[in-house]
């Protein structure tokens, strides 16, 4: 195989490695920058991934839409909540609370919910989660609406002393990859297969003599009881618990977080996880717009799920195309032609985002803003900049045109290894390629050189080409 | 009694304004099979567009009137830019988009009008009481809202049960590939329908805003979720079922707020009575979706076919 690499070589397996060594090391990166910040946002990310992690046992591999995923983790949090408030802080007997309260109320709740299907099957799910919002907000002596501020952590003994944000930050990873670990096992098992049977066609696991329903129901518990640990690590990180977790908006970013990392994929959840946060991080800190962040977050959400539903943990693994269809008879571009084609897209994109957000943008913000809206416009300038960026390295290269603007110019096309236009798909692949180029100072691009094909890293993972043009016609 | 009687008209208009909203999205639901949760971002715009309209014109009925077309209109928008492509998808895929629709327009509209909202002020004539026999003071505002919905309810069951197009709606709800074959034009009516049901909801949300006064962000993301306990009550496609269960579901949500604190002190003690009745009261059209679902898993009124 004429590929970058040997044909088994892994980049999931690498990623998942290196990304592995940076989370364990980031705590001390923190101390030596100074950055302590940094640990309590690999926390919040942690007790999410957790969450989600839970949540795709039931939806990945089990096909159940829980849209009320959220309660478990308020489960867990106002245990730790109500049994500190009431001067009671043995971890253990913390944990040992809310996973018992997490598989009952799931018990009783499961039970009920999975006679129905479907949309049914949604809207119970989502009716139980509100059952518990009200349920918390009410509590008043516990902080009612604005939650409850817990004063002390769990005490685990000291072993496990997290009143430190280290060692929580460590038991918290311990925690994930147990999950993770656990979920891996049970998905793998003789009841996994079952679960994920009763996914892909029900009536032939019943007429196997199976029974779907007690299968689920022991499924659906488990996953509760996961997101409740997530719940009471998270009420220690964060010394609060909030009635909004159980609120309609955190379960469905639950379900967000699983769709963009992978359904079906044990790790996906966490990749999602970790890509939610960073763009609410990222984008929310933008200066002007970044109040907004929701507004590129949504249109991007509707996009995840119209392109992209392999996932992120998808996108790691190399687009299969089929031994026998790969062309060998392709002209592979021209290194030099390919830097210069990629320096006019990059010219193209840094001139328009000057022109739209550094003049036009800048320039508006100083007018009053009552008058001209001077913020929708910026937002407005911004959207005419992601549009773009869409436009040319997503709907381009995957329609006749076969390439972004650059590569047109240059005379070079993209095109699938077997010769045909990408699919969306791809075309989806190839750019998540080039931002995991970025990530690894654009070492992805070696390929380019020293490869017989000339692939780069995204190409060898999208399955794709950058060829003469004219060369893929037969 | 007077305490009775004031809060069953409360209740009524509260199950009218669901009805409003339950009835676009069971059509949505059942013609379509779409999951719409940005239905409600449907009922804060069309508050948001007819609260500014009467506040330009000076009348409220005035915008009222203009905010059912424009409410059609962003409705009609939505249904060909995004909702189109996902009729064909699974039921997640069409929670999500439509979840990235809510966060989009709860944004938007925050930008466009600010964080704080429109206050809307009723003329005078809206603003006052009706009284009825045996001195019962009505606020006016509940019996237009009362008798608007009616209104719409009857032109619904006439459009559905009467006209060529109520036919070809029950057509595509019961079998859209059969419909589409014998020639019904199933996109354009899909999109009239998600018009119609978009004008209905901001038609909800511009009244829902005559008694609390004002329009804000995020108004549609808590009663939807109450709509859509009402379809599902009452089975999704049915009109006569969303009609039913959104008048019980309003009268037991305020019937239960105001009495059954008192109820519940007959059992336990009267100062748990007082803390437990709220959060209770609050859940009470959960159990009672979740009570309804466990025995009859699709609804009161079922949907024939699928």
């Amino acid at each position: 195989m004429d590929a970058l690499f040997s044909r088994n070589f892994s980049y999931r397996a690498w990623f998942y490695g290196i990304a592995l060594i940076g989370v364990i090391l980031l705590p001390i990166y923190a101390d030596i920058s100074g950055q302590r910040n940094l640990i309590s946002f690999g926390m919040l990310i942690m007790s999410f991934a957790m969450a989600a992690a839970s949540l795709n046992l039931i939806l990945g591999f089990g096909g159940m839409i829980s849209f009320g995923h959220g309660a478990y983790l308020a489960i867990g949090g106002y245990t730790v909540g109500i049994s500190v408030a009431n001067g009671y802080t043995n971890g253990f007997g913390h944990l040992f609370l809310a996973l018992v309260l997490a598989a009952v109320f799931a018990l009783i709740t499961g039970a009920i919910s999975l006679k129905t299907k479907g949309v049914y099957f949604i809207m119970i799910t989502l009716a139980f989660a509100q059952m518990m919002f009200f349920g918390f907000t009410s509590l008043e002596e516990y902080g009612g609406d604005d939650g409850l501020i817990v004063n002390e952590r769990s005490d685990f003994g000291p072993l496990f002393d997290i009143e430190n944000d280290k060692v929580l930050y460590y038991v918290m990873l311990g925690a994930l990859l147990l999950i993770v670990y656990l979920i891996y096992k049970i998905v793998n098992s003789r009841f996994g297969s079952v679960i994920q049977g009763s996914k892909s066609n029900e009536p032939r696991m019943q007429a196997l003599g199976y029974g779907t329903y007690q299968y689920r129901l022991v499924c659906y518990v488990i996953s509760g009881v996961m997101c409740a640990l997530a719940g009471v690590l998270f009420a220690n990180y964060a010394n609060f618990v909030n009635p909004e977790d159980t609120a309609w908006r955190t379960s469905g970013e639950l379900i967000f977080m699983v769709v963009l990392g992978g359904m079906g994929s044990v790790l996906g959840p966490v990749l999602g996880a970790v890509t939610f946060f960073l763009i609410a991080e990222y984008v929310g800190d933008l200066p002007v717009v970044g109040i907004y962040w929701r507004i590129y977050f949504g249109p991007f959400l509707i996009l995840v799920v119209l392109f992209a539903r392999s996932g992120i943990d998808g996108w790691l693994g190399r687009y299969k195309i089929s031994a026998d269809a790969v062309r060998h008879d392709l002209l592979m571009a021209p290194g030099v032609k390919r830097f210069l084609a990629t320096a006019i897209d990059v010219g193209i994109l840094t001139a328009l985002s000057w022109i739209l957000i550094g003049v036009v943008g800048l320039n508006l913000m100083e007018l009053p803003k009552e008058e001209y809206h001077a913020d929708l416009i910026m937002i407005i300038c911004t959207y005419f900049v992601f549009g773009w960026v869409f436009v040319n390295h997503f709907i381009f290269p995957s329609s006749y045109r076969r390439g972004s603007v650059g590569k047109l110019i240059m005379g070079l096309r993209i095109v699938s290894a077997d010769g045909r236009t990408m699919t969306p798909a791809q075309a989806v692949q190839r750019n998540f390629g080039q931002l995991l180029n970025l990530g690894i100072l654009l070492l992805g691009y070696i390929g380019c050189l020293i490869d017989p094909n000339k692939l780069a890293l995204h190409d060898d993972l999208a399955g794709t080409r950058v060829i003469v043009r004219g060369s893929e016609d037969d | 009694m007077i305490l009775l009687i004031t809060q069953l008209i409360n209740g009524l208009q509260l199950g009218i304004l669901l009805f409003l909203l339950a009835a676009g999205l069971t059509l949505v639901f059942g013609i379509m099979d779409l999951v719409n949760l940005a239905h409600g971002s449907f009922y804060m715009i069309g508050a948001f567009i007819g609260a500014t309209m009467a506040a330009i014109t000076g009348s409220f009925l005035v915008g009222l009137v203009l905010a059912l077309p424009l409410a059609f209109l962003v409705g009609y928008i939505v249904e060909v830019t995004t909702l189109r492509t996902l009729y064909d998808r699974h039921h997640l895929d069409q929670v999500l988009a439509t979840f990235g629709l809510i966060l989009f327009f709860d944004t938007l509209l925050q930008l466009i009008w600010g964080p704080v909202g429109v206050a809307v002020v009723l003329p005078d004539y809206l603003n006052g009481f009706i009284t009825l026999p045996g001195d019962i003071p009505i606020p006016t505002i509940r019996l237009l809202i009362i008798a608007i919905g009616l209104l719409v309810a009857a032109f619904l069951y006439y459009l559905v049960v009467r006209t060529k197009m109520g036919m070809l709606i029950r057509a595509g709800a019961s079998n859209r590939t059969m419909a589409g074959a014998l020639g019904v034009d199933i996109k354009r009516l899909f999109t009239l329908v998600f018009g119609m049901g978009a004008a209905l909801a901001g038609l909800a949300g511009l009244m829902s805003t005559a008694i609390t006064t004002e329009a804000t962000i995020g108004m549609g993301n808590d009663i939807i979720i109450q709509a859509f306990v009402v379809i599902v009550i009452g089975g999704i496609g049915s009109i006569r079922g969303a009609f039913v269960a959104s008048i019980v579901v309003g009268l037991v949500d305020t019937l239960g707020r105001s009495y059954l604190d008192q109820l519940l002190k007959l059992f336990i003690t009267e100062q748990n009575a007082e803390t437990a009745a709220p959060a209770i009261a609050a859940m009470l059209i959960y159990i009672m979706m979740a009570a309804i679902l466990f025995f009859s898993p699709q609804g009161l009124f079922p949907p024939k076919t699928r």
